[in-house]
């Protein structure tokens, strides 16, 4: 291991990764506004001004029975999302044996259930803390035991989480039947990728998965997968406005909310760049690999604008039989993979 | 199902409201679930008093009908037309046919608006942003022609005792330019409607959910679009001698789904238009006002009408002054809002407030019916079947 080489990296890999996820909500939004022909927010208003704005804001208590741990979630879900961005860097291959699909697959489903930590320590005021009892009179049922939007959203990314993130994790493993390794960097070279001498042009003569049949159909798996991770349309029934509003993080505000913002955009870009490195073979990496890496790690959250601006939220009726669908295209790539 | 199975299956209650992202405007809905399905529902409406009602009793009959307009700020038309319907016909006044020709035009704008706004909120419920705002977009150019028939985006006073303001009447160079807008809105809509209706993901959202079967339709006292998605062919127009003269199509669909509730809205969207182009077609070339009248004591009249949600209901008396004695108006919101109350049931949580959206409510009409007992110190809400026995006993 080159020690300055893996610290740089260790620092900078993740602060370029904090940087570029700034821009990526205003892409989104900025596309589905052309999409709805408006002009859209100025592309830096949603992931960094909004954040800035919502640090200068004045700081509510949450109704939380643990506030300080209900504060920290959304570092907590920036840390991970740091962690996964450099066991994809070719400095850290090998640190420990963490650089494995298996290390990466275990954060990701962390990250997942943050949102069931978030929901559980969060009671906002929408619901079960009335001042006094809501029982109208002659009412069928009275003094029925009221759960509020956060506990309902709970059960919701429960379920996505058994269910709907099911196409991420074939998506991650159909690169690692084609590489035959489960190691990151392999897959990476695998497709031609080498550290060294790593140049633009060189980067033609590369083998990306992507361009595969089994990686296509991977690729197919992967983006629903990514979709549901970020909570976007269609699956975004965790914090539909039709009935939980804001579900899990309804009460992060101020300072908190900024951190969730920021949490929400790096596993944007995070999840993107895990993409890039595993069906393009180009890793983040301190060289001029980061270039055409960030470029490439902007094709998911554009196609993820362009699908939530035609899509509506899905409840679990039509849910479970997509998640089942793209589950299966997942199950097919990994068998034409074998093949 | 029994009342006592309900409330066994009922896991937990989710309160949505009375201020909730997903309501325009207050009111109470408490959900009772079992694993995110509705077992139960009930909905409470009376949030939003104003005392209309009151406030016109003992007002020239002239002035206490312009405050009909501000019932609501989007059927504003309506409320203002029918008020004053039931004044000419109970004092017994001519109309111009033309004027006629103008309060149907209003009114069929304003159902196309109503209709539009409902679409846009309806999409908007269901997180589909593009269609939302494409049906704002669609809408913006409705009121646009509201603006320049009338000089008003909302509250357009069209309707006047005798006949219409003389600012809303429809020269030729007006006429023009309308039919020219009105095409151009018919190309819209229909494209809108070609788009939406065939988009997979969203049927899959709307098709069997909120099922409100015919009878229930009827015994619940669903009004409007709700009623004729539902099944049932009842379309007040076709008995309002204003209408006779134009050839129009009463949509109706039997599935009874949120589906066919938005279905019919946007088929009447083209049907209205239909109306429209017919009117300013035929539009009799005399003048819209008749000022040979006299406003005196007047019986208790009423009058029927089609608003944008349903059927529409005015009743008053005039003293020998000509001043309002027991104004009732009552609109199609309240019994169409009851009707959902059974239609959520057996649906997804989510599905719920579009179930309840899907019947177009809107409470600034509803919310006049709370009753204040001063002398027992207790407050009450009316069920519709209450209503419908004190309207006819006229106790309130």
């Amino acid at each position: 291991m080159n020690w300055p080489d893996f610290v740089l990296a260790t620092i900078f890999v993740p602060l370029i990764a904090f940087i570029v996820s700034t821009w990526v909500p205003g892409i989104m939004r900025k596309i589905q506004a052309r999409i709805q022909q408006r002009i859209g927010p100025p592309v830096l208003m949603p992931g960094f001004w909004a954040v800035l704005k919502f640090m200068y804001k004045e700081r509510i208590k949450p109704v939380s029975p643990l506030p300080r741990l209900f504060h920290s979630i959304p570092l907590i879900g920036i840390v991970l999302m740091f962690f996964i961005i450099l066991l994809t860097n070719p400095e850290w291959d090998g640190v420990l044996g963490l650089t494995t699909l298996v290390a990466l697959a275990g954060l990701i489903k962390v990250e997942e259930t943050l949102y069931i930590v978030m929901g559980n320590l969060s009671d906002n005021i929408m619901s079960v803390r009335m001042p006094y009892p809501d029982l109208v009179s002659g009412s069928v049922m009275k003094a029925k035991v009221r759960r509020n939007f956060e506990k309902i959203s709970v059960t919701r990314a429960f379920k996505l989480i058994t269910v709907g993130s099911f196409p991420l994790y074939l998506g991650l493993f159909v690169p690692a039947v084609v590489a035959g390794s489960i190691g990151i960097m392999s897959i990476a070279k695998y497709q031609g990728f080498e550290i060294a001498d790593f140049t633009l042009r060189g980067m033609y003569e590369m083998n990306p998965l992507i361009l595969t049949v089994p990686g296509f159909i991977g690729a197919i798996a992967y983006f629903a997968g990514y979709l549901v991770i970020l909570n976007e349309y269609p699956f975004s029934i965790m914090h539909t406005k039709a009935d939980v509003i804001e579900g899990p993080t309804m009460e992060y505000a101020s300072v908190s909310r900024a951190g969730y913002y920021l949490m929400r955009e790096i596993t944007m870009f995070v999840m993107s760049s895990v993409f890039v490195t595993l069906y393009f073979g180009i890793p983040p990496t301190l060289n001029l690999a980061m270039v055409p890496h960030i470029i490439l790690a902007m094709i998911l959250p554009v196609l993820a604008a362009i699908a939530s601006a035609f899509s509506p939220v899905l409840t679990f009726r039509q849910v479970y039989p997509l998640s089942l669908g793209f589950s299966a295209l997942g199950v097919i790539g990994v068998i034409v993979a074998i093949l | 199902m029994a009342d006592t199975d309900r409330k066994d299956r009922a896991e937990y209650e989710v309160p949505l409201g009375i201020v909730h992202s997903a309501l325009l405007e207050p009111f109470r809905t408490r959900l009772f679930v079992d694993d995110e399905t509705v077992v139960d529902a009930e909905i409470t409406y009376d949030s939003a008093h104003r005392g209309i009602e009151r406030i016109m009793e003992g007002m020239p009959v002239q002035k206490g009908l312009i405050i009909t307009e501000r019932i609501c700020g989007i059927c504003s038309h309506i409320h203002l037309w029918n008020g004053t319907r039931m004044v000419e016909q109970g004092l017994g006044i001519e109309v111009p046919q033309r004027a006629h020709h103008i309060r149907v035009i209003g009114n069929e704008l304003e159902r196309i608006h109503s209709h539009l706004l409902f679409l846009g909120h309806a999409f908007e419920i269901l997180g589909h942003e593009t269609f939302s705002m494409r049906c704002f977009m669609l809408r913006e150019p409705v009121q646009n022609i509201l603006f320049f028939l009338s000089g008003n985006r909302v509250h357009y006073t069209i309707s006047v005792i005798g006949g219409i303001r003389p600012r809303a009447d429809i020269d030729k160079e007006k006429r023009r330019t309308l039919l020219g807008m009105l095409n151009s809105l018919e190309e819209g809509c229909k494209n809108f409607a070609n788009r939406a209706l065939k988009d997979s993901l969203i049927v899959s959202r709307i098709k069997e959910i909120g099922y409100l079967s015919k009878d229930d339709a009827v015994k619940y006292g669903a009004l409007g679009p709700n009623l004729r998605a539902s099944g049932v062919c009842e379309d007040v127009r076709t008995r309002v001698s204003e209408y006779s003269n134009f050839d129009f199509d009463i949509i109706v669909y039997d599935g009874g789904a949120v589906l066919d509730r938005v279905a019919c809205r946007v088929f009447e969207v083209l049907e209205s238009i239909k109306i429209i182009r017919q009117a300013l077609e035929t539009l009799p070339d005399e003048e819209p006002m008749n000022v040979d009248f006299e406003i005196g004591e007047m019986g208790f009249s009423t009058s029927y009408n089609e608003a944008a949600r349903g059927e529409i209901y005015d009743s008053c008396a005039l003293d020998e002054s000509g001043r309002i004695k027991n104004y009732i108006n009552r609109t199609p919101s309240m019994s169409s809002i009851s009707a959902m109350e059974v239609s959520c049931i057996g649906d997804h949580l989510t599905d719920a407030s579009l179930i309840i959206a899907s019947c177009d409510p809107c409470l600034t009409c509803t919310n006049r019916i709370t009753v204040v007992d001063e002398n027992k110190g207790r407050e009450y809400v009316l069920g519709p079947d209450e209503i419908r026995s004190m309207t006819r006993r006229r106790r309130i």
